[in-house]
């Protein structure tokens, strides 16, 4: 283990009142599984504002994309660009990896769990899989996620990514299907 | 729009051919694919591959490999050597899915189609641009596009495409990032379960098969309910003709099944080529769908 871990938690809406703010160093929002249920850019807007009054920094995780999602997601990247340099962003879909290395160069990359799985089969062994690592730093990403399971031993060292471990629990199955998704 | 069907030996790679495929694929034992490493799923072994190519190009077809998995670092370079030397056999392309192995083949000189597989899951413009960008020349689209996200796509790249057989080859799990990956491979339900689709309607097998669809309200009575999934199978299909997706790909069937379905295929294809109405053509193409049922079930053959 390194010497000291950075904790995060999630957070669907974060409201200042909210304790559970204090007691982590990052708090994710935004939506890993469903590009339907996206954060607003008011909402962001307001999260972030918070954040860095409560002295925290706040990471914006993105799902997988299609085309008519990732217009909608180029007005929140243009948001962070202009108004919050070096904005931590969570990438899940190769596409948006690839639009944001074209256009954008002002923000802080991290692979999230879907996209690690797209790379390296078991997803932890991302971290000894030297390609999927240069592919990696080659779009400025520093930065991994991997789920937790029992057992699990990850590397660490010079010239290897970070690491951010996901606790208790780790996605089995993904699915577009959508029972509650209105047209 | 040509038809690929999925082979896993010699006598299937006839059948598909006789049948009208204008492609095959398969994999082969020793050579991790997404499918398990079994005989029923893969050809035993690469001489076996190498007849099945001899027979593809004596037909005047082609035939692909399948290497649709990730492989570690040293794995991807062995798997690499095998396509170099499946392309001095003659194989016409390789479906992969790993980033490092698309890349290895561009700096070896693989001279060969590099087809993106749909396990790689390119849900948008951008992503198949990253693909194409590093070597890639053809895609197969995730099953779980809509035709509407197809065009959408097909408008903004250009680059050959390849669509699945409707909903018929249809899991609602994300393939490429579903730990069920082997549903196929199933075969004695354990349980069964209740399905949300209709009155007494029970799926058996495993959580990840369980069919969820909706149906709009009031609709019972079976024939109801399969006119209605064929509906919008044919509508998919016809949405995938009119954007002119380049290839109509089927899954690995066996038996009756990949004539029935290679039949199925080549009607309704027909049947859209000729232009007929839409009314027409769900019309007919509904007709085709229960006689495919028919050749599956050994009731019928196959008309020539």
């Amino acid at each position: 283990m390194p010497e000291r871990s950075e904790k995060a938690i999630w957070l669907r809406r974060p409201e200042p009142s909210d304790r559970r703010w204090r007691r982590f160093d990052l708090v994710y929002a935004g939506d890993e599984f469903c590009s339907r249920f996206e954060l607003r850019l008011k909402a962001l807007a307001g999260m972030l504002e918070l954040a860095a009054a409560c002295g925290k920094r706040l990471v914006y995780v993105t799902p997988l994309e299609t085309d008519a999602t990732l217009r909608r997601r180029e007005e929140i990247l243009r948001y962070l660009a202009r108004r919050h340099r070096g904005a931590e962003i969570i990438v899940n879909d190769p596409g948006l990896l690839r639009l944001i290395k074209r256009r954008y160069d002002a923000f802080t990359l991290t692979a999230g769990r879907l996209l690690v799985r797209q790379l390296a089969y078991p997803d932890y062994t991302i971290a000894s899989k030297r390609s999927a690592v240069r592919f990696l730093k080659a779009h400025g990403i520093n930065r991994v996620e991997v789920a937790y399971r029992p057992g699990l031993s990850l590397p660490s060292g010079p010239g290897l990514p970070e690491i951010s471990l996901h606790y208790p629990y780790f996605p089995i199955s993904l699915t577009r299907f959508c029972p509650f998704h209105k047209k | 729009m040509k038809i690929t069907a999925g082979v896993t030996n010699l006598s299937e790679v006839k059948a598909a051919l006789a049948g009208g495929a204008d492609e095959v694929y398969g994999g082969v034992l020793g050579v991790t694919n997404h499918r398990p490493m079994t005989p029923e799923y893969s050809f035993p072994d690469l001489g076996a591959f190498a007849a099945a190519i001899r027979t593809a190009h004596a037909a005047g077809r082609r035939i692909h490999f399948l290497a649709n998995e990730l492989y570690d670092d040293a794995g991807a370079r062995r798997i690499a050597a095998v396509l170099m030397a499946l392309g001095r056999w003659g194989v016409d392309g390789v479906l992969v899915r790993d980033p490092y192995l698309i890349l290895l083949l561009r700096r070896m000189g693989f001279d060969r189609e590099v087809i993106l597989s749909s396990l790689a899951v390119a849900f948008n413009s951008e992503a198949v641009c990253l693909y194409r960008d590093l070597g890639v020349r053809r895609v197969v689209l995730p099953q779980h596009l809509c035709p509407a996200e197809i065009g959408a796509l097909r408008r903004r790249v250009s680059i050959k495409m390849e669509a699945f057989f409707g909903k018929r080859e249809y899991c609602k799990n994300v393939d490429g990032l579903c730990l069920f990956h082997n549903a196929d491979t199933y075969q004695r339900p354990r349980r069964s379960y209740l399905c949300a689709c209709g009155p007494g309607r029970r799926f058996t097998g495993y959580p990840c098969k369980v069919d969820l669809r909706r149906l709009p309200a009031g609709m019972a009575a079976h024939h109801e309910i399969d006119a209605y999934f064929h509906r919008g199978f044919l509508d998919d299909l016809r949405s995938l003709f009119r954007v002119n997706v380049e290839y109509l790909k089927l899954k690995r069937y066996r038996g009756t099944w990949l004539l029935s379905e290679l039949w199925l295929a080549k009607e309704l294809l027909g049947m859209l080529r000729s232009g007929v109405s839409r009314r027409r053509y769900l019309k007919k193409g509904t007709e085709a769908i229960v006689y495919a049922r028919e050749i599956r079930e050994g009731h019928m053959v196959a008309p020539a």
